[in-house]
């Protein structure tokens, strides 16, 4: 028998490892991308599977490390994985809403070799930051971003976008320079999860998502490289 | 790509710290890391990097790399590299 086809060129080796290492959150925002019954997952992966998983995909030849969930701080073996990390030459990436991130961990942080942080905010407001996360987390926030920078590590500051924040993403943008971000990701909503439950709620107007990328390309026009915007386009209207 | 003239190299080129440089063996290259990116280098460039340690001028650098590969006449485009290079923010 003749093969079908030819074989196809092998794909390049994967570039990212997002690990998810857990459900379990202090926030609870509307636009989250987690499964809605979360609360009952317990079984996470233990310490050593994903020392195994970070060896696999590694050896597979992925380089680039998301520490993600759930919130990664409620994980206390993150310094732990973070090391093991690091010895296998990943670049790794903690993203997190800084919940939990006090300047004992950040320390230890650094010193297990994390590469860099992705500290999540909800608005430009207090109002709107603790409406949507539904916790007072706002003044906390701006605390870690300020230990972020004084431990020397790079700071992505990210958003995600809906039809309440998308107004304020000049206000937004110019947080992020005032706290020393090197770069903002704005990300608009991806519909899974409970962000798909909350849709109709979260769903902003075409001209609200115009009006959001005409304030960046301005931005980026004046500030050039202080500090790298990415707008992350919507998948559907 | 801008069109602004390229800026002067420093004078003991390094990498600036907001970057990582490795050997990548799955990509069997030299890579630049930084927040959730990658830049693959082509061999040359890999190559100018490596020897960017904060020390070494860009003679020593030239002459290094001439030695190494047992040539000459490589000023030129090592320089434009590391014009480039200093651009892109990737040495300081």
């Amino acid at each position: 028998m003749q093969p079908a086809t030819t074989p196809a060129a092998s794909p390049p080796p994967p570039f990212w490892l997002l690990a998810e290492l857990t459900y379990r959150c202090p926030l609870h925002c509307a636009f989250c991308y987690n499964p809605l019954h979360y609360e009952g997952v317990r079984n996470e992966l233990s310490t050593g599977e994903w020392v195994d998983v970070l060896r696999q995909a590694r050896a597979l030849g992925a380089v680039q490390l998301g520490l993600s969930g759930g919130e990664p701080l409620t994980r206390d073996d993150l310094e732990e994985l973070v090391a093991e990390a690091r010895r296998l030459g990943f670049y790794s990436n903690l993203i997190t809403s800084g919940v939990g991130l006090t300047e004992t961990r950040i320390a230890a942080l650094k010193q297990a070799g994390l590469d860099h942080i992705q500290l999540s905010f909800q608005d430009s407001t207090r109002e709107l930051n603790d409406f949507l996360s539904s916790t007072k987390t706002f003044e906390l926030k701006l605390k870690v971003a300020k230990l972020i920078k004084q431990y020397d590590y790079p700071m992505v500051m990210n958003c995600v976008l809906h039809r309440y924040n998308l107004p304020h993403v000049g206000k937004i943008i110019e947080m992020a320079l005032e706290l020393g971000a090197e770069y903002l990701e704005l990300a608009n909503t991806q519909y899974y999860g409970w962000a798909m439950k909350n849709r109709d709620q979260l769903m902003p107007t075409l001209e609200q998502v115009r009006e959001a990328e005409r304030v960046v390309a301005e931005y980026r026009e004046r500030i050039g490289d202080r500090c790298k915007l990415l707008f992350v386009v919507p998948d559907y209207f | 790509m801008s069109t602004a003239p390229l800026p002067a190299i420093p004078a003991t080129p390094s990498i600036n710290r907001r970057f990582r440089l490795q050997w990548e063996p799955a990509q069997d290259s030299h890579v630049l890391l930084y927040p959730e990116g990658m830049v693959k280098l082509n061999a040359s460039a890999g190559e100018i990097l490596a020897c960017c340690d904060g020390v070494r001028s860009v003679d020593d650098i030239v002459a290094m790399l001439e030695a190494k590969f047992q040539t000459q006449g490589l000023r030129g485009d090592i320089e434009h590299f590391l014009a480039y290079a200093s651009q892109q923010h990737w040495v300081v």
